[in-house]
Formats: C-alpha cells, structure tokens, sequence
C-alpha cells in the first residue's frame, strides 16, 4: 500500500467545496414555492428577486446580505414562511460559503424557524448545512452525525440533497479509512442520484467509489469507476486529476505501459495549461512509474515535482514527495533517504498527517541502527495503535448513529403505518356506524310500514272474523229459532188457548224456545282467561255432565295454563264446547273422557267417548264439527278424528303452545 | 217481612210483571227503576230521609240507551248499595243461569239471593223473597245441582292401576308393585276403594269392564 498516497492526496484536493454544490440543489427545490395569497403578489415578486439577485455570482458578499436581509423582513412582513425560510436558507448557505467561521448562528436559526414552522425540508436543510459546517472544521463525528439527521428529516423526499448528504457521509468514512463503509454509502448515493440531472454529484460519488476500490486492492473495479466518472466530467482540470488517479490504479496493476501513455499525455496537455499543482502531480505519478520500471530512473521527476509542490504549499504532496525520494535512495544513499523522512516526519507531525507519518517511520526503521530502532518501532506502534483504536472509535460510532437513525426511521415508519391503521380503523368504523345508522333507519321505517300493514290486515281479519261470527249466530238463529218461533205463532193461531192442556204445550214450547235462546247467549259471551280458566272449562264441562253422562278429567291443572296465550286459550274453550255439543247431540255416549297433555313445545288434547261413533265416511264437517277445524287452525292446530260405528269417538288436538 | 222494596229492570213488561207479583206480599211498598243510577239515587234518598228500602231486586244487564250513565250493570248497581247501605238485602233476578256465574256472584257481591228468569221464575222470585226475609240466604236450583255435579278427575295414579289390572295383576299384587314403588295409598283396602271409585265414574259393571272402556278410551 505504499503507492497510494497520490490518491489520498488527490480525494483531500478534489472535494467539490460544498457550498458549491448547495447552489445548484437549493435553486431546485426553492422555485417550487407556492405564492398564494393574490394581494401580495407585488411583495412576493419583490422578494422573489431579491432572492435571484442575491444568487448572482459576480455580487458580493456584503451585497448578498443585505439582498436577503431585505428578503428576510419583507417576508416576515406579509407572513409568507416559504419565502422566510427560503431567504433564511439562502443567508445561512452564503455565510457558510463566505465567512463559515461566523455562519453556525444563520444555520442556527434557519433551523429554529423550520422547527417553528415544522417545515421538513428546511429541517433537513439546516441539518444539512451544519454537516457541511462541521466538516469544514474537521469535526468529522458532528458532521457525520447531522448528514445522517438530515437524511433523516428529509424522508426519502429529496433524491439530490439525501444523495449529496450520502457522498459527504462517504467522505467522511473514507477519512477513518474505512472504505468498505464508505462503498457502501457511495452505492446508496447512486440510487439516489442516477434520476437526478446533477452530473457534478455523480462524478463525486465515481470517485469515491473509485478511490474505496484502489485502497482495498480491487484495482480494475477502481479503473471502472474512475472511468465513469471520466466519461461525465467535462471540466479539464477534473479531467486530469481522474486520469491520474487511473494511471495510478494502472501502477498498481504493473501494467506500467497504460499507465505510461497516460501520464505522457498528461504531461503534453499540461504544457499549454500550465497549472503547476497538475503538473506536480503528473510528474510525481511519472517518477513513480520510472522507479517501478527501472530502480535507476525516476529522481529527476519526483524531485521536480517536490519542487512545485514546495513552492505552491502543498505540504502533504510535498510530504509523500519526501518519502518517495527518500525510497529511492534507500538502497542507494542512506543517509540522504534518512534526510528526506526526517523532513516528512516533521511536515507530518506539524499537519498531523498520521497515515504519512507511520509510513515513513516504517521506512526508517530500516534504514537505523539497533539503537534507534528501538525508538522508531517504539514511536510506530504507539502511533498505529492509536489511529487504529480513534479510527475503530470513529467507525464503531459511525455504524451506531446510522444505527439509531435507521431505528428512529424504522419507528418513523411504524409510527406512520400506526397512524394510517388507526385512520382505517376509524374510516371502517364511521362506515359502520353509516351503515348501522342507514340499517336502524331502515328497519324503523319497515317496522312502523310493517306495524301499519299488520295494523289494518289484522283490522280486516278482525271485521271478517266478526262478520263471520254474526253470520254463524244469524244462520243458527235462523236454523234453531226462527222455525220455531214461527212453528209456536201458528199454533197459537189455530188453537184454542183457553183449553189447559194448549196453554201448558205453548208454555212448554216457549220456555224451549227462551231456553235455547239463551244457550246461543251462553255460547258466544266472554270467557275468563286468566286465573279463572281452568275453573271456567271445568264448569263447561260440568254443565254437560248428568246421571247418565260421566265426565272423566285427566291432567286439566298440570297443563301450565298460565303460560299459553289468551286467545289460544279463548280457541281451545270454545273447541270443546263444539266438541260436547256435538257428543250431547249425537253420541248417545255414558262416559267421556278428556285428557289434557303438555309435551313441552305442543299441547295434546285427547277426547273420547264411548258413544255410536260415526262411521268414518260418514265424518261430514257440517256446522260444529267444522268450526272446530276451523277455530283450531287459527293457533296453527290440528285436529283428527278416529271412529267406528258403535266403538265411540276419539278426537286428538294438538295445538303450539 | 219486608216494607219497602225496590225494582231495577229495564224491560217494562218484566218490569210491571214483578211489581204486579209483589203486590201479593201487601205489606210491602214497591218501588221501581229503569236505570241503574236512578235506583242508586232512590236508595240514597230514602236513606236520608230515614225510611230505607229493605231489599234490591235488580236485573244484570241493562240495554243501553240515549241516557248517559255512570253505573252501567247490575253487578255494580250491587256493589254500590251494598257500598251506601251494608244492610240491605239484595237478590239478582236474571237470564243468566250458568253456575260458576252465579257462584261468583255470591262470592264477591254477596248477594242474597240470585233468580233464574224462567218459566216458573216469579213464583221463585216470591220463594226467594220469602226465604230471605226470615233472615236465610237463598240458593237457586242450579247451585244446588252444581254441589252434586263434580267432574271426576283421575290421577296418573289411577291410569298405572288400570295398566296393572290390564295385564292381569290382582289385587294383592298391585298392592306390593305400589308399595315397592312408595306410594302413600297402597293398602288393599284403598286400592279396592279407588278401583269402585272409577268403575262409577266410567259406567263399568265390573273390573274387567272397567279395563276394557278405559281401553277403548286410550286411557291405556
């Protein structure tokens, strides 16, 4: 790893300033603000330009203050917080560009504004700018810390601020070495940045990648993305630092020839340029390549190139110069190679350029006697031991804020998804409660057009069942009576009624006729539902029952009267009065018997006689019989008849209870 | 015997029957009514003026007419004398003939004395009066035959004896079988008592007649 200095020298000297680069991404997002209020049309205008002005180039930065100052209160004025923070944005960006020293307290309060306005962008911004603020410094954990916030703040919404924030992160990993880290970050910013038209961030990223692969020996991965990065660049003096960084990856490769014709073409496109930092370059990647290719050769460019660097300051170039010089006379002059690592030695300890100064302590330490040695191998390990442990620190630290930010994000995520659960949640219930409401609604309406249909069909049912009760007295009035009464005016007619004996057969018929009269009364009055019921039907009965007709009851009071409905029990009362006529009727029977059964969701009700019977085609439905089949139907009942001539009757109702 | 009797009956015919029919008793002034409010009214007046009637006869039913009233049956125009004077006598004269309605009325009116109208009901009515002014309560015909006229009513008990006679136990057998079983009546004797019971109530000649119509009835 001893040849790879140049390129770490180069990533130091090649870092796009930062502040270039905020230009191009803010100008972008910044023309999407949206000017609403119509009346301040005129003062947004007139901010808006302050704020175009102020991006010109040639102003300077006292100018670009008072520009956005102006900007600033303007847009306080009319309360437009897209132009304020806008504005704010742009004051804290320049300060950080022209005076960074001075810029923390802009940044500072660009952030409180986008806290207060919850602006997430301008969050993210002000993050963002921070990073850059204390990278500027070399403050590399903070930096690191807020880049990886402001990816954070920004949530995946802005693909080119996400993606430079991402380069810097690589940046900065590359700084601790760890490169690995710092490939990794490079790929994400890739995604990031390969839908973006910001070429200049992707050729960063190219290089980085580039650079991660030259140090971890992966030298044509390396040459591939130099290459990349090559193809997009379009600014010579990039150019040139690219093709040196491939001619160096070609070193590595020992494939001297490719390198060779590179760096000669370099060398003949620097002769019109003329930019000695370039030139400096060249010639020490050329001496290099001499050294390699013949042991001999190559002092002359390296010392040409230490010369340059010498004389513009470059004090790392001019450190790496020290020791490659000091190399070449290693086997050749010790005590010259032992001058130049003592110089870069002091350079590296003045500028703290560690990884320089262990090299060249491992190159001395070969080149002492025993005494020394013991001092510089002492002084080696002390120093690799510490930049190993700062650097396992500064890894391990890396590797736990991206940590915790993806954790924070992951929550973020859940957080969101949480919400938008419990907004489902609470859609699916207002659906639901829409849905409740609509259905109570509607089984109210049904119900009360049921309740009406109901209404007036049981009305209807009611008049035909009276019309129909009116009928059955009228027909047996008109059967039982009206022959009668009539049969009782002819006789009175043509009798004589002051003979004993006709006056005795009128009365006889008249009291038939009262009599029956108010059987047809009996009949058809009320009848007690309640606790009276049972005692009522018992009396029915009674009424019945003489010297030559038993009636044998069974089970009349376990039948849980009580819970069978009125108007059943109205049905059943009369059924068997219809039943007793008929037996009184015709039957001619001594004993009747009526057994009462419930079994639970039905009640049974036996009936027999041992009367004549009726023969079984002779069961003619007239009047009683078929009132009875009638009336038990109405409480969804049966009725059945089994009889023989001469072995009596056997009628079974059944009815729901 | 009574001085003063009032008549509430809305049919005239019966009305002018009953009156003319109390004139037998000529001690008694009779007094009488077509609405039952009026007859509540006579009562309160002859009360206040000190020479109240000694008896009610009312009808139950009146028809009603173009006169608004507030005591619409005989059941109520009852209560209420009863209500205004605790001591007179109240009989119902009416068609109404059925037992349990006339039981119930005595229960809870505690009437008199209750009149069947019927072919020989005034000579009754006269009978009635009679018997309550010798301080008696008078009871109709029909109550009577009421008294004697129980339905019998079996018991499962009775059916398991039937079944046991049916296939062929004796007597002494049944007796042990419902002994085993822990019933309270198991005797002989009881056994004897009820099986005489039912062949009454089922018409049977013998035991074995009794297990056949009990048979044919499906008791079984």
């Amino acid at each position: 790893m001893s040849n790879l200095e140049g390129f770490y020298f180069f990533i130091i000297m090649k870092v796009i300033p930062s502040v270039f680069l905020f230009i191009i991404l803010f100008f972008n997002s910044c023309n999407n603000s949206d000017f609403t209020a119509e009346g301040n049309k005129v003062v947004t205008d007139r901010i808006t330009s302050l704020i175009q002005k102020s991006e010109n180039h040639n102003a300077s930065f006292e100018d670009k203050k008072k520009l956005l100052d102006s900007a600033i209160v303007l847009s306080t004025s009319i309360s437009n917080d897209s132009l304020l923070l806008k504005s704010l944005s742009y004051k804290a960006f320049n300060y950080l560009y022209y005076a960074p020293d001075s810029s923390k307290a802009y940044i500072q309060e660009l952030e409180d504004i986008a806290l207060d306005k919850n602006s997430q962008k301008h969050k993210g911004y002000a993050a963002s700018l921070f990073g850059n603020y204390f990278y500027n410094k070399s403050e590399y954990d903070s930096a690191y810390s807020y880049f990886k916030k402001s990816n954070f703040l920004y949530e995946n919404q802005d693909s080119l601020r996400i993606g430079y924030n991402l380069i810097m992160m690589a940046r900065i990993h590359q700084f601790y070495n760890d490169y690995s880290g710092s490939e990794e970050l490079a790929t994400q910013a890739i995604d990031y940045l390969k839908d973006t038209d910001n070429t200049d961030y992707l050729i960063e990223t190219y290089n980085i990648l580039g650079h991660s692969y030259l140090n971890t020996a992966n030298y044509e991965q390396a040459i591939k993305f130099y290459n990349r990065s090559l193809e997009l660049t379009t600014e010579g003096n990039q150019k040139t630092i690219i093709k040196n960084n491939i001619a160096s990856a070609y070193i590595c490769l020992k494939q001297y020839d490719q390198a060779k014709r590179i760096l000669l073409h370099l060398l003949e496109q620097n002769e019109s340029d003329q930019n000695p930092e370039e030139l400096a370059f060249i010639l020490y990647n050329l001496g290099r390549l001499k050294y390699k290719l013949d042991p001999q050769s190559g002092l002359e460019e390296l010392q040409q190139s230490l010369a340059i660097r010498q004389k513009t300051n470059n004090r790392i170039g001019t450190i790496e110069n020290h020791i490659k010089i000091a190399e070449y006379f290693e086997d050749k002059n010790k005590k010259i190679a032992k001058e130049h690592l003592h110089k870069a030695i002091d350079l590296a300890i003045d500028f703290k350029n560690i990884d320089n100064h262990l090299k060249a302590l491992k190159i001395l330490t070969r080149l002492c006697n025993q005494d020394q040695l013991k001092v510089y191998s002492a002084e080696y390990i002390r120093l690799n031991d510490s930049i190993g442990m700062v650097r396992q620190r500064a890894k391990n630290q890396f590797s736990k804020i991206r940590f915790d930010y993806s954790k924070e994000t992951e929550q973020n995520l859940m957080l969101k998804t949480k919400t938008a659960e419990d907004e489902l949640v609470i859609q699916k219930q207002k659906n639901t409660n829409l849905f409740l409401i609509f259905g109570i609604l509607l089984t109210a309406v049904l119900s009360v057009f049921l309740y009406f249909i109901i209404k007036s069909r049981y009305k209807r049912e009611k008049i035909r069942e009276t019309f129909k009760t009116e009928n059955r007295i009228a027909v047996k009035i008109h059967d039982e009576l009206a022959n009668d009464v009539y049969n009782t005016i002819a006789y009175i007619e043509n009798t004589n009624l002051a003979e004993e004996a006709h006056k005795l057969k009128l009365l006889d018929s008249l009291e038939d006729l009262y009599i029956r009269t108010r059987n047809i009364s009996k009949e058809n009055s009320t009848i007690d539902t309640e606790e009276g019921y049972v005692e009522t039907l018992k009396n029915m009965f009674s009424e019945y029952q003489n010297k030559q007709l038993k009636i044998v009851m069974l089970g009349i009071d376990d039948m849980g009267w009580g819970r069978i409905q009125s108007y059943k029990k109205v049905i059943i009362y009369r059924v068997l009065q219809e039943l007793m006529v008929n037996m009184k009727k015709h039957s001619q029977a001594s004993v009747v018997m009526i057994r009462f059964e419930n079994k639970g969701k039905q009640g049974y009700i036996y009936y027999s006689d041992n009367g004549v019977g009726i023969g079984e085609e002779k069961i003619i439905f007239k009047n009683g019989l078929q009132n009875v089949e009638n009336r038990i139907k109405t409480i969804n009942g049966t009725i059945t008849f089994d009889s023989k001539i001469g072995r009596g009757l056997k009628v079974v109702l059944t009815f729901p209870l | 015997m009574f001085k003063k009797v009032l008549v509430a009956e809305d049919i005239d015919s019966i009305n002018i029957g009953l009156v003319s029919a109390l004139q037998q008793f000529e001690s008694i002034e009779v007094h009488h009514t077509k609405y039952c409010d009026d007859a509540l009214l006579k009562i309160k007046r002859a009360k206040l003026d000190k020479v109240p009637f000694d008896l009610l006869i009312t009808d139950l039913s009146f028809k009603a007419d173009h006169r608004a009233t507030s005591i619409k049956s005989g059941e109520e125009l009852a209560e209420e004398a009863r209500k205004e004077q605790a001591d007179i006598k109240i009989i119902i004269y009416s068609v109404e003939d059925r037992p349990v309605k006339i039981k119930s009325l005595y229960e809870t009116l505690n009437i008199d004395g209750y009149v069947s109208k019927g072919r020989n009901s005034t000579a009754e009515l006269l009978q009635a009066i009679q018997t309550i002014s010798e301080s008696n309560c008078y009871l109709p015909q029909q109550l009577h035959e009421f008294k004697d006229n129980k339905l019998f009513e079996i018991e499962t008990y009775d059916i398991e004896l039937l079944k046991c006679l049916s296939i062929g136990l004796t007597q002494d057998e049944i007796s042990k079988e419902f002994k085993k079983k822990g019933y309270s009546w198991s005797s002989t004797s009881s056994i004897e008592k009820r099986l005489n019971k039912l062949r009454v109530y089922f018409d049977a000649k013998n035991v074995t007649h009794l297990v056949s119509i009990a048979k044919d009835m499906g008791l079984i």
